[in-house]
């Protein structure tokens, strides 16, 4: 019986795997999953520094210089590896960048969540987004790091300037 | 063999004898070139948004001193402007 | 601000952000009228508790306002008659001017504080503001 029930979610998760890496859906992906962090890159552009700062105090999870230094670069690099990503440009070193990014948010908001640190919204995309509790946070996170992977799988797709310069081989004089 | 040799090289067509170059190898380089300038305006865009912003913070921090309550003394070096809800 | 004195000065901008907190801003202007703005200011806050989840706080505060003899009856006409919506309104508008969007905001000039910060920092970042603006020895 179980060993039919395990078939069956194995069944499932080939099927959502074939889906997934058809070469428009991973392009889909591909171009969601950029676009969403660069918004949230370009969110916290648009809040001042110190906005940024607070919000991540709340979280009381990282020491003070840490905050700091997190406000200050995290929308850089969220920016810079959302863009790679939507563009196709060194897909797979983008793909894994935002995959340690939302395995951190993803840590990050288990260890609230644990500690039961009352946070009313994350402040992931600024003043641009609704508001987002931990939870919602953390499931996103986690949706999020399991779509990544039809993107790497096909990041030599169309559209994308990684597919583009990777094409057969030829000879031009 | 000679005779052979050169005719076989009499025959070959000069796109073939010319230097090649792969085009992938000058695709990669395209696309680094095009990656990095796609990735340029979007920072730079990210650095003229946080430039303007604090650009315009700094007049508008010097208006409406009047009419509200204050402590501490008028002219003061340091003026400490407080935003707060009382709830 | 004892500790600063002659050096610092704080200008308060009450920047309400919900209609509870509107109503206690219009009372505690009502209130400065009276001359009693800072007695009315720190009663709000140590009373927070109180009066901060109702929908309708005007007559826990009318009630407060004995307790720092205000004439609780000009209070009323002041807050009803609504003439604390305009200054309300451009302190709002001012504060959506530098961005504000959360309280308490500070700016020690030109630099942002978002948070409750300790007295420690507070005092710090005075300070160092103060070593800027005034070169040592002066």
């Amino acid at each position: 019986m179980s060993g039919l029930k395990a078939s069956r979610v194995s069944g499932y998760l080939w099927r959502w795997w074939q889906v997934c890496t058809l070469p428009w859906v991973a392009v889909l992906l591909r171009v969601v999953l950029g676009g969403v962090f660069v918004f949230a890159g370009f969110s916290k552009l648009l809040l001042p520094h110190a906005e940024v700062v607070a919000h991540m105090q709340q979280y009381q999870v990282l020491p003070g210089w840490l905050v700091s230094v997190t406000a200050t670069f995290l929308p850089w690099i969220e920016v810079g590896s959302g863009t790679a990503l939507l563009v196709g440009f060194c897909t797979t070193l983008a793909a894994l960048l935002i995959a340690v990014q939302l395995l951190i948010f993803s840590a990050l908001m288990g260890i609230v969540l644990a500690a039961g640190i009352p946070i009313e919204d994350c402040g992931c995309f600024g003043n641009l987004g609704l508001p987002e509790t931990p939870l919602q946070v953390l499931i996103r996170d986690l949706i999020m790091l399991v779509l990544l992977l039809p993107v790497i799988y096909r990041q030599r797709d169309a559209l994308g300037l990684d597919a583009w310069s990777s094409a057969p081989a030829s000879y031009e004089a | 063999m000679a005779k052979k040799s050169k005719a076989r090289a009499q025959t070959l067509s000069p796109r073939q004898q010319s230097p090649q170059k792969p085009l992938t190898s000058r695709r990669w380089r395209l696309k680094l070139v095009i990656g990095g300038a796609v990735l340029a305006v979007a920072l730079g865009v990210g650095g003229l948004v946080r430039f303007l912003q604090q650009r315009d913070l700094a007049p508008h921090l010097q208006g409406t001193g009047d009419k509200h309550y204050t402590q501490g003394t008028a002219g003061a070096a340091v003026v400490i402007k407080e935003f707060s809800d009382y709830t | 601000m004892q500790r600063f004195e002659g050096q610092v000065q704080l200008v308060l901008y009450p920047f309400a952000l919900n209609p509870t907190s509107e109503v206690a801003t219009q009372a505690a202007w009502c209130a400065g009228e009276q001359g009693k703005f800072w007695e009315f200011h720190h009663m709000l806050y140590r009373r927070q508790e109180l009066w901060s989840r109702l929908t309708a706080p005007l007559e826990r505060l009318i009630d407060f306002a004995k307790d720092v003899n205000l004439d609780t009856a000009t209070l009323r006409s002041c807050v009803e008659s609504g003439r604390m919506q305009d200054r309300m309104q451009a302190d709002k508008a001012y504060g959506q001017q530098l961005q504000v969007s959360s309280t308490p905001t500070m700016f020690i000039n030109g630099y942002r504080i978002v948070g409750t910060q300790s007295e420690g920092e507070l005092v710090r970042l005075i300070r160092q503001e103060l070593n800027r603006v005034r070169p040592q020895g002066q």
